[in-house]
């Protein structure tokens, strides 16, 4: 009786129930939401500048599709991406924390 | 007292337990949430429009032009638009029930009231349902079309300055762009 509880415990606490349970997930992102927000950020940034002290994009960053975006690395708790054009022949990096937000852009080395 | 309950009718309890766990396993929280659903229950209770985009669907590349209007897309399409000064304008999209939105939109700089709601289509007693009635500049956020016809913005610009508008799509919808 009492080894036929304990394995009832046993298994209680090693069945994941938080991969079945509602609402779960509010954690990292993956790679490919992280490219799609970058996407995002980047048509946004040829809108306004959106103060990621690299100003307003001009309209030919529109043209960037999602295979002009790469993941360069992970680093800490952040996903560094490379957004190139290439009419401008410039290349962007984002960095995109696990949860989502844009934490800075920079312009890399002007390829001219 | 002491209760004492024998071995057997434990392991009889346990097994039913485990076999009610399983059906509710199979039957609902796979389909809401996985968007698995091998006995079709799911389908019919509603509840696989609960599922989050599959894996396949969230790979499926986003274009970030905009699309042909005509068709119904899950891709990402980005709109900008002007509100004139002093008046209000209307951006909608054509959906079919428990079709789903992602939109997120930004204002130029200035704040804009705005109501975001949806038509049935054929009413012509004038009913609209508003999700969200706010002033704000920008908003992020999705909706479920609780019913078919058309859904979207109207924006209103009360200053004297021209209002730009950028506003980034993806489900399932189909434009219909600026409503007279």
């Amino acid at each position: 009786m009492k080894l036929f509880l304990r394995t009832l415990l046993l298994l209680t606490l090693i069945t994941p129930a938080s991969r079945i349970m509602a609402h779960s997930d509010h954690g990292k992102i993956d790679e490919q939401t992280a490219i799609q927000i970058a996407g995002k950020t980047v048509q946004q940034m040829t809108f306004k500048e959106m103060g990621y002290g690299v100003g307003k994009l001009d309209a030919s960053w529109k043209a960037v599709q999602e295979n002009d975006i790469e993941l360069a690395g992970v680093e800490g708790d952040y996903y560094l991406l490379l957004v190139t054009h290439s009419g401008s022949k410039k290349a962007l990096s984002l960095k995109i924390a696990f949860s989502g937000q844009v934490l800075d852009a920079t312009f890399l080395t002007d390829k001219n | 007292m002491e209760h004492s309950v024998n071995l057997s009718t434990l392991i009889k309890a346990s097994l039913a337990a485990i076999a009610l766990a399983a059906i509710a396993l199979v039957t609902l929280i796979l389909p809401a949430e996985y968007n698995i659903d091998p006995t079709g229950i799911g389908q019919q209770l509603g509840l696989t429009v609960l599922a989050p985009a599959t894996d396949t669907e969230a790979a499926d590349p986003p274009a970030l032009r905009p699309a042909p209007t005509s068709n119904r897309t899950a891709r990402q399409q980005v709109i900008e638009i002007t509100v004139p000064a002093n008046r209000g304008i209307e951006y909608k999209l054509q959906m079919a029930r428990y079709d789903k939105v992602t939109y997120e939109w930004m204002t130029d700089g200035r704040a804009l009231y705005f109501d975001l709601h949806g038509e049935p289509e054929g009413d012509t007693t004038g009913y609209f349902e508003s999700y969200a009635v706010a002033t704000l500049g920008s908003m992020k956020g999705s909706f479920t079309a609780p019913f078919k016809g058309s859904h979207g913005w109207y924006w209103k610009n009360t200053s004297n300055d021209p209002v730009a508008v950028q506003l980034i799509l993806s489900g399932q919808f189909q434009i219909v762009g600026l409503k007279p």
